[in-house]
């Protein structure tokens, strides 16, 4: 046989194999470059940082709830023990949350309008108790106030809890000047005037009030402020539905 | 006889084509050396066919040493974490290259020669 034809049958054979290797390799590169694979790709990766996420989150409740457990175990030596100081956080949380009734030493603040005051006729209508109401309750919290209540003309009373709002709601015009006399208070409506009741450090309240020129300023308003010291405020828990919408994960199954 | 290596090839892609046959990705890179090794022994048999000095025996043991010493140093290189690959690339690449060149001169050379041969005749 001549060369190149002893030549041929090995060469096709072996190309044969070339041509195999290469279809395979380019299908099996299509496939995997396809826009499906990418996705799961980036599928998964998205679902290794949530469960990686969710993972640090469970870790961090964990190491909370091993130190609470620390924490009562420490707080007494018996059940009995453990038991009271339980009871104890829980009417703690529940006076800082705002839902249990408090009383103590404070500071009773009145707002209410007056026409004799000299800036009422041309400021009274600037005058915004939402406004005003939330930059005083700042103020007192500022300085350590525990609970603060708003009353308005007719009684009606609620606690500030710590998702509460303070929303202008009703004007009144008088002499020929509106201005809002009404808020709204976690759904409870509020009339001017005001009575404002905080429990806590009396002084340094009075004291951040002071310096703030808060009674003053309200003058200027048109509006008479009356701060009185106490020692006996009782505030009401607050009892209302709890206030604060928020987005809220649901299950679409 | 050609046409023999052109069938060959045809027959292994409708081979491939019909077996539906995927490899996993983490192994598409040695089958890539080894494509290139079988490119390199095909192109190095049709030199020596041409030249007259073709060994049927040479020519396949050399095939499969070839691939498998290609996939054998890309898997060493994976392992130590060394391109060792690139060595097979650029020797298989150089050759290739050389084997085409010749291949092509050798073809010029008979074309030349059967075109002087008829223009004498």
């Amino acid at each position: 046989m001549e060369p190149r034809h002893r030549a041929a049958i090995p060469i096709t054979v072996i190309a044969m194999l070339l041509g195999f290797m290469l279809t395979v390799q380019i299908s099996s590169l299509t496939g995997k470059s396809s826009g499906s694979s990418t996705q799961d790709y980036l599928t998964t990766l998205t679902q290794a940082n949530e469960q990686q996420q969710e993972n640090d989150l469970l870790n961090t409740q964990i190491a909370q709830t091993k130190a609470q457990l620390a924490t009562y175990q420490s707080s007494g030596d018996t059940v009995k023990e453990r038991r009271e100081a339980l009871l104890k956080d829980q009417a703690n949380a529940e006076a800082a949350a705002g839902i249990a009734p408090m009383s103590g030493a404070g500071l009773v603040i009145t707002l209410s309008a007056d026409q004799s005051l000299p800036g009422y006729s041309q400021n009274i209508k600037f005058f915004d108790p939402q406004i005003v109401l939330a930059y005083l309750v700042n103020l007192l919290y500022s300085q350590g106030a525990a609970g603060i209540s708003i009353q308005g003309a007719a009684g009606e009373q609620q606690r500030l809890v710590t998702t509460s709002y303070i929303r202008d709601i009703t004007q009144t015009t008088i002499g020929g000047e509106s201005y809002f006399s009404s808020v709204e208070v976690d759904q409870l409506t509020i009339p001017a005037p005001f009575t404002i009741r905080a429990v806590g450090n009396a002084s340094n309240m009075q004291a951040i009030l002071t310096a703030e020129d808060f009674t003053q300023e309200m003058q200027n308003f048109g509006m008479d402020c009356i701060v009185t010291p106490s020692n006996s405020i009782k505030l009401a828990g607050y009892d209302g539905v709890m206030p604060g919408t928020y987005a809220k994960e649901v299950n679409t199954q | 006889m050609i046409w023999l290596p052109i069938l060959g090839l045809v027959v292994g892609v409708a081979i491939g084509l019909v077996s539906h046959l995927a490899i996993p990705i983490s192994f598409s890179y040695y089958l890539s050396i080894a494509i290139l090794a079988s490119l390199d022994t095909v192109f190095g048999g049709i030199r020596a066919s041409l030249e007259k000095t073709f060994d049927g025996f040479i020519f396949v043991t050399g095939f499969f040493t070839n691939v498998l010493v290609a996939v054998l140093l890309t898997y060493i290189g994976n392992q130590l974490n060394v391109d060792l690959y690139l060595a097979a690339v650029v020797a298989f690449g150089v050759r290739l290259f050389q084997n085409i060149a010749i291949i092509r001169r050798i073809m010029f050379n008979r074309v030349s020669h059967r075109n002087s041969k008829e223009s004498s005749i």
